[in-house]
């Protein structure tokens, strides 16, 4: 009862919110501009065969290795440039420089590099997705004070210690708030390297709705993909809540 | 004397911190040293700690060079620095984890004990207050077992009146520990009562350290009664703030 109170400014604000679409949708009447959240709602039931067997999975597929291999990476970036300062000075302009590059720019040219597959729309959700792993992760590694280190030396920790005891727990917080930064990003960018090219997939079908001027069937997709995002952020705030516990102590 | 300061220099860049300053501490005895801020106290605990190395003389511990002492200090802090992902249980055991000393819960149950806060064990630090935050650092600081305890200002953070509490609880810890104590403070009355000797760091930069027997002072009446040292040792530590 507590819980419903809580998301109940939420609930109604979202509610409202849909009213007021449906209201002014029906208002314009053409369901190719703007369609009508319940005609969203059947087109989803009317396609929801390619819809949920073939293209989220893909998507979610394409999402997943994406924010693995950022995960993987930004970890790795992190530690280094948390260990060695030349490497921090060598790396972090590069890692700022990777964000200013347009990516709807230079995508068509991974499908070029690496075809139709999946890698080439991994490629362009890694991308999107790995600075704010990095970067978040690198922070959170820092922010352990330099007299929190210089007690552990006192007790005689030695450099694993200190990282793996003081550094790590004490950059979870930052790590999960990445993560959940980075799970629509990630989305974002399967969907992004799917409208640029290929075969499948919920940003693939979008596009394909609208050469055929299907503006439910346009929004349809766009819809999963953020109901996708909030499972997974859901899921993620779930774990978090069960690793980093101590962080509503403070 | 079971630490020794022969000639010792020390400073930052361009700025000389301490100029061949010369001490002993005693075995047993909780040693307070004095001093404005900014003087160098904390330096001092540094070079104890050999997070810093003299640029010249050197640092004896048992007559042997620091550097080749082994685990020999427990340093507690300004602030209890208390990890806030850990239980209060699990910031006492911190200590022997660093020291690759399993199953030792019970002693880290008795540490508590020992401190008063038995019950307290798997509360997380943010549930404390400062004083008793300040006593799970102490029982942390007797958890690493070196023999010379560094106590850097570990009251300074509290009101005055829990300040007063943990002063009497620490002088009450300190008669059952045998231990040789170091404690750094700018508070005249709480170097009076917990030390056996005053050190009162001298010069810009220090190049003294002015030694001051206060063994006889074991309560804060003795210390009303030692008015006329309370008041020399006020007045040298407002001209060491002027220079």
């Amino acid at each position: 009862m507590k819980k419903a109170v809580k998301h109940l400014p939420a609930i109604i604000t979202s509610v409202s919110l849909l009213i007021l679409w449906q209201i002014i949708a029906m208002l314009i009447n053409a369901a190719y501009i703007l369609p009508s959240p319940v005609q969203i709602a059947v087109r989803i039931w009317e396609l929801r065969e390619p819809l949920f067997t073939v293209h989220t999975p893909y998507t979610m597929l394409v999402t997943l290795l994406g924010l693995l291999i950022s995960i993987i990476i930004g970890v790795i970036l992190a530690m280094i440039m948390d260990r060695y300062e030349t490497a921090e000075r060598a790396l972090y302009p590069v890692i700022v420089t990777t964000q200013t590059v347009p990516i709807t720019a230079i995508a068509p040219l991974f499908v070029l590099w690496l075809g139709y597959g999946i890698w080439s729309k991994v490629l362009v959700s890694v991308i999107i997705t790995f600075f704010p792993i990095v970067v978040s992760l690198h922070d959170g590694l820092k922010s352990s004070k330099r007299e929190s280190e210089e007690l552990f030396q006192t007790m005689g920790a030695s450099k694993a210690a200190i990282f793996l005891k003081l550094k790590l727990p004490g950059a979870l917080p930052s790590f999960f708030s990445a993560i959940k930064m980075a799970v629509p990003l990630s989305i974002i960018g399967a969907a992004m390297g799917e409208w640029l090219g290929s075969q499948s997939g919920l940003g693939y079908f979008s596009k394909r709705m609208m050469t055929q001027l299907d503006g439910a069937g346009v929004f349809a997709p766009v819809v999963i993909l953020a109901v996708c995002a909030m499972l997974v952020v859901a899921f993620i705030s779930f774990l978090e809540r069960k690793f980093v516990k101590w962080r509503k102590e403070i | 004397m079971i630490l020794e300061f022969n000639d010792v220099c020390f400073g930052y860049k361009d700025r000389t911190i301490l100029k061949n300053i010369s001490f002993g501490v005693r075995e047993g005895e909780c040693t307070a040293i004095i001093g404005p801020s900014g003087c160098g106290k904390s330096t001092l605990f540094r070079l104890i700690n050999r997070l810093e190395k003299p640029q010249s003389g050197s640092i004896l511990y048992r007559g042997q060079p620091i550097e080749s002492a082994g685990n020999i200090t427990a340093f507690m802090p300004q602030r209890d620095l208390l990890l806030p992902w850990r239980t209060v249980l699990k910031n006492v055991t911190l200590a022997f984890e660093l020291k690759k000393q399993r199953d030792k819960k019970p002693e880290a149950y008795s540490l508590l004990e020992r401190v008063g806060l038995k019950g307290y064990e798997n509360v997380y630090p943010s549930e404390l207050s400062g004083g008793m935050k300040q006593r799970v650092s102490f029982a942390r600081t007797l958890a690493v077992g070196g023999e010379l305890m560094l106590l850097d200002e570990p009251f300074s953070a509290l009101d005055s009146l829990t300040r007063a509490d943990m002063q009497d609880w620490l002088m009450a810890q300190m008669s059952q520990l045998d231990k040789t104590v170091l404690l750094v403070t700018h508070d005249i009355d709480e170097a009076m009562l917990l030390g056996n000797t005053i050190l009162l760091m001298s010069g810009e930069p220090v190049d003294k350290l002015i030694s001051t027997d206060v063994s006889y002072i074991k309560t804060r009446e003795d210390i009303y009664k030692a008015s006329q040292l309370r008041e020399k040792l006020l007045s040298e530590l407002e001209t060491e703030g002027h220079r």
